[in-house]
């Protein structure tokens, strides 16, 4: 996996481009959170690739800066007509994606095998 | 009598740590197999301090430790590290273990470091203890646009929270996304006058307006008062801002299926769902959040009292 800065890490899994969460991402960390977000768009964009799991696993919460780096992504993989899956989230995690009503906008499984066997239908 | 449980998959390393920390009048140890086996003495009886091996079979040191800082955050962890566990030994710390031994130095140094992490965690259990019988606390505080100052105000604030045992740990969680979601609205959206709709076209020029605007007049001098009134019943929390306010009812909702792809309105709908009461004033630049103590504290406070 490649990291960038300390809030993510990207790899290739197959035809899955995967973006894991590292650590909490609080809304006060806007900046820093969105600037490392321009190079995880830039790495998305030169693979290439149209389906996209993103792991919460390491990250106990969050909050609307990273729900606003979840739709930045999702223009992205949405303009490509590809498909976005989210995996591992934390109770409090699903909470706030479930009280963003981000359930309707894309899937989210327990674990990231799961996440990528969705994708690969 | 001081209860210390050594829990190693080998047999070998178990009776040596054991048995050098007998040697202590006043320790009984016990031993565990696995991490496993730990977590089911501990429910049984709560010991004083765990010394753990970090590679077993059925549950590792890393997971024992993070387990038991949920389950029971006061019961300090010393790990027992070997050359070629060093990484895992950081996470174990990172998780909240409180220190680590070289199995190889085990002789010179278990001795000593379960004196000295026993002591700091008896203080710790005394401040806890002191905390519970603090009837109420207020503080204010004035700080500028400034995100590191935020974070540590929301940290300072959840600490005072678990201190007084106003909720679990989850909830405390939610607690902090509540208030950094209200402190960035009146940083951002307040005094520096930013609006979320730019964030929609370019999220990067809403960050470059923020950041141009913190150096200017007249955002760069307005600050974000905070007061925060704690009991062990209930926390009021009022933050304002020096901008002009904002017309809640010109939000769009973000749960309406036409907004979700939209930025806006995301944190006020966190700070709505995480707090008892949101309410802002007439201007829009001032918001009072209020928390009720919830019942899971009360179980987690008789875990602690037990402990």
């Amino acid at each position: 996996m490649t990291s960038i800065g300390p809030f993510f890490r990207t790899a290739s899994e197959g035809d899955v481009f995967v973006v894991e969460i590292c650590q909490p991402v609080g809304s006060l960390s806007d900046s820093v959170v969105l600037t490392q977000l321009d190079e995880v768009l830039d790495a998305l964009k030169s693979s290439g690739l149209a389906k996209l799991l993103v792991d919460f696993r390491q990250t106990p919460y969050f909050g609307s800066s990273l729900l606003e780096g979840l739709r930045l992504l999702w223009n992205c993989i949405h303009a490509a007509d590809g498909k976005m899956v989210l995996c591992n989230p934390s109770q409090v995690g699903r909470e706030i994606l479930e009280i963003a009503k981000f359930d309707h906008l894309w899937p989210i499984v327990n674990d990231r095998a799961a996440g990528l066997a969705l994708l690969s239908h | 009598m001081t209860t210390v449980l050594v829990v190693d998959d080998s047999l070998t390393d178990r009776k040596l740590a054991g048995g050098l920390l007998t040697r202590h009048a006043g320790w009984d140890v016990q031993y565990a197999t696995d991490g496993r086996d730990a977590l089911d003495q501990i429910e049984l009886h709560v010991p004083d301090l765990v010394v753990t091996d970090l590679n077993m079979p059925e549950l590792d040191g890393l997971e024992l430790v993070r387990i038991i800082r949920e389950t029971h955050p006061l019961v300090p962890v010393i790990l027992m590290t070997n050359q070629g566990s060093e990484q895992i030994a950081v996470r174990a710390l990172q998780t909240g273990a409180s220190s680590y031994v070289p199995k190889n130095r085990l002789a010179v140094d278990l001795e000593d470091t379960v004196q000295q992490v026993l002591g700091i965690a008896r203080a710790d259990r005394a401040h806890v203890r002191l905390l519970r019988r603090l009837k109420n606390q207020q503080v204010q505080f004035e700080i500028e646009n400034d995100q590191d100052l935020i974070a540590t105000f929301v940290r300072y604030l959840q600490d005072a929270l678990r201190g007084m045992g106003l909720c679990d740990d989850t909830e405390r969680v939610r607690i902090g996304v509540a208030l950094q979601e209200a402190l960035i609205n009146a940083c951002f959206h307040g005094n520096l006058e930013v609006s979320s709709s730019l964030r929609e076209v370019d999220h990067r020029a809403y960050y470059n307006l923020a950041r141009e605007r913190s150096q200017q007049l007249p955002y760069r001098d307005r600050r974000i008062f905070i007061f925060a009134d704690l009991s062990p019943e209930e926390m009021t929390i009022v933050i304002r801002d020096e901008g002009p306010g904002f017309d809640r009812s010109l939000l769009p909702d973000p749960t309406d299926p036409a907004n979700l792809e939209k930025p806006c309105g995301r944190g006020l709908l966190l700070m709505q769902t995480f707090m008892n009461e949101v309410r802002y004033n007439a201007v829009g630049n001032e918001v009072t959040m209020i928390k009720r103590r919830c019942e899971s504290a009360s179980k987690v406070q008789d875990q602690e009292d037990a402990a």
